[in-house]
């Protein structure tokens, strides 16, 4: 599974919002869900992680969010491994 | 994978503690506690700096013939003899013995000229200028040791550790050389890091195992959402012992007696032999840290990729008085590229040094590098169960600025102990600042060594 994250802008409209779905949907998004569903906080509350069905779908899926208005920032998955070295 | 909010569990900790604690409290008695010391009784060690004990030499060969059978005078010896004369005043030595005597009965509290004399003809090497002192335990006290370590001839004073007589006890472990502790000065820091505190740091790494019995009383939580509890790969013990694994008859000293609030991040299942945390998992983690009562979050990961969302929570971490500390890297020798989650803005990044003091050739260097501390040839925890692709188990000794995170993290743990109303911005400050600093560190630079290696007497004054 390959994710992306992706932060709204503020004050984006439940109509903005419904285009962005259908927009991700159709770049090759199989599921879009908040990263932090139950948080107050504003500014993780407009975060969200998006499913992308293929890796190759990845490059396409952030040129086509990162041009919408309601979009702040998308970017591919944080990735992060150990720092241990050989033993 | 999780997709519900990252939940803290106190309460799933309690069972499988208490189910294995038969083991370790029955069935081997010699992990009971309750009598462990931590020192020799009585006993010091202090290390005169060459430079008085070359002047002796120097005095006493100039002024008599050059047999070199010199007999140093009371105004030669003045300046090494004080701090003796200073313990005999107010401690009443029983035994000061040179570790190296170039003749017998080299003691100075009989033979003071002798000793002394000894001292000045040993050879040069790490031993030169150690002298063991023998006196009533009830003495010895952290001022004591303070007031001697003021001393302008005196290298360093510290007690000696018991860990060293008991390691010869037939425990089936491997020997454990913690070298590490006496490089950050954690031998001459007792009173701090006997100092039980309701202190938390927490770990951001590949899980934990519960039933070790070094870390199995330091757990406050456990969190390893949907992946299994189990740390396949180890990684997550070592730190976790690294910070704060409970001192035993046997096994390693973990640097603070702090809590631990533990986040499982990886999934059980590498990526082309590489662990990769779960991002998903990772962030929710970071953000439910920022909610808590923790006020240090060790990250022993990194990453090439800068994220706007991590950067986003780790300001969050910043905000809310959670100081992060996170690995530099171990890719110096692979292009050496600016590694995250330590080059985010608020991080305090670890480089990571051996025993010989100079940065290992895998630590990660650059201008956003604060400190560096010990990670070669690091002893501590691992699971008690084997997994695919770790043998070790008990105990292990691993590498990389994975390692030296965790040391700085448990000295962070140590300084709030002493200084609990400080903020994560101060002790941030005053990590940067309890360091030793070495003139041959200056021509490798600050974009090397930071500020220096982390130095706990320094931190804890």
């Amino acid at each position: 599974m390959v994710k992306l994250q992706l932060k709204l802008q503020k004050g984006t409209s439940k109509q903005a919002f419904a285009n962005l779905l259908s927009e991700a949907k159709r770049a090759g998004a199989s599921a879009v869900r908040p990263l932090f569903p139950s948080s107050t906080d504003p500014s993780l509350s407009m975060m969200y992680m998006i499913d992308a069905k293929s890796a190759s779908s990845v490059d396409g899926l952030v040129k086509l969010l990162s041009q919408l208005d309601a979009v702040d920032f998308v970017e591919p998955e944080v990735k992060r491994a150990l720092r241990k070295g050989a033993v | 994978m999780a997709s519900g909010k990252v939940r803290a569990r106190k309460s799933s900790l309690r069972s499988p503690v208490k189910e294995t604690g038969a083991v370790h409290s029955g069935s081997q008695p010699w992990l009971n506690t309750s009598n462990v010391r931590e020192y020799s009784p009585g006993h010091l060690v202090i290390k005169f700096k060459s430079e008085p004990l070359g002047a002796v030499r120097a005095e006493a060969l100039s002024a008599g013939p050059r047999s070199f059978a010199f007999r140093p005078t009371p105004k030669m010896t003045e300046r090494v003899s004080e701090p003796l004369e200073f313990l005999r005043r107010n401690i009443g030595v029983k035994r000061v013995v040179p570790l190296l005597a170039s003749e017998p009965n080299s003691d100075w509290v009989a033979k003071p000229f002798a000793s002394i004399r000894s001292l000045a003809e040993t050879p040069k090497g790490p031993a030169k200028g150690l002298i063991f002192i023998s006196t009533d335990e009830r003495k010895i006290t952290p001022q004591l040791l303070k007031q001697l370590q003021s001393s302008d001839v005196i290298d360093f004073a510290e007690r000696v550790p018991a860990r060293f007589l008991t390691a010869s006890r037939a425990t089936g472990s491997k020997p454990m050389n913690q070298w590490q502790l006496t490089v950050i000065g954690w031998n001459n820091s007792m009173t701090a890091r006997r100092q039980r505190s309701a202190v938390k740091v927490a770990v951001l790494d590949s899980g934990i195992d519960l039933r070790h019995p070094q870390l199995s009383t330091v757990i406050d939580t456990y969190d390893h959402g949907t992946f299994s509890a189990e740390d396949i790969v180890g990684h997550g013990t070592h730190v976790a012992g690294i910070i704060a694994a409970v001192a035993q008859a046997s096994g390693i000293n973990g640097i603070a007696a702090c809590k631990l609030a533990v986040w499982k991040i990886f999934n059980d299942r590498p990526y082309r032999g590489v662990y990769y945390v779960d991002s998903e998992t990772y962030l929710r983690a970071l953000a439910a840290v920022a909610d808590t009562d923790c006020s240090v979050v060790n990250l022993s990961i990194g990453g090439s990729i800068s994220s706007q969302a991590e950067g986003i929570l780790f300001k969050r971490l910043v905000d809310n008085e959670v100081l992060p500390i996170a690995a530099m890297g171990n890719e110096k020798l692979k292009g050496n590229p600016i590694e995250y989650p330590a080059a985010h803005s608020g991080v305090v990044a670890v480089g990571a040094i051996g025993q010989d003091g100079k940065i290992c050739d895998f630590s990660n260097t650059g201008g956003h590098i604060a400190l560096v501390a010990p990670g070669q040839s690091i002893w501590s925890t691992v699971p008690l169960r084997r997994s695919k692709g770790r043998k070790d188990t008990h105990y292990a000794c691993w590498h990389g600025t994975s390692m030296a995170a965790p040391h700085v993290s448990g000295a962070a743990a140590l300084f709030l102990a002493k200084n609990p109303k400080s903020s994560a911005r101060v002790l941030g400050k005053a990590l940067a600042k309890g360091v030793k600093w070495r003139p041959d560190m200056r021509k490798a630079g600050r974009s090397v060594y930071g500020t220096g290696v982390l130095y706990l007497p320094k931190l804890l004054v």
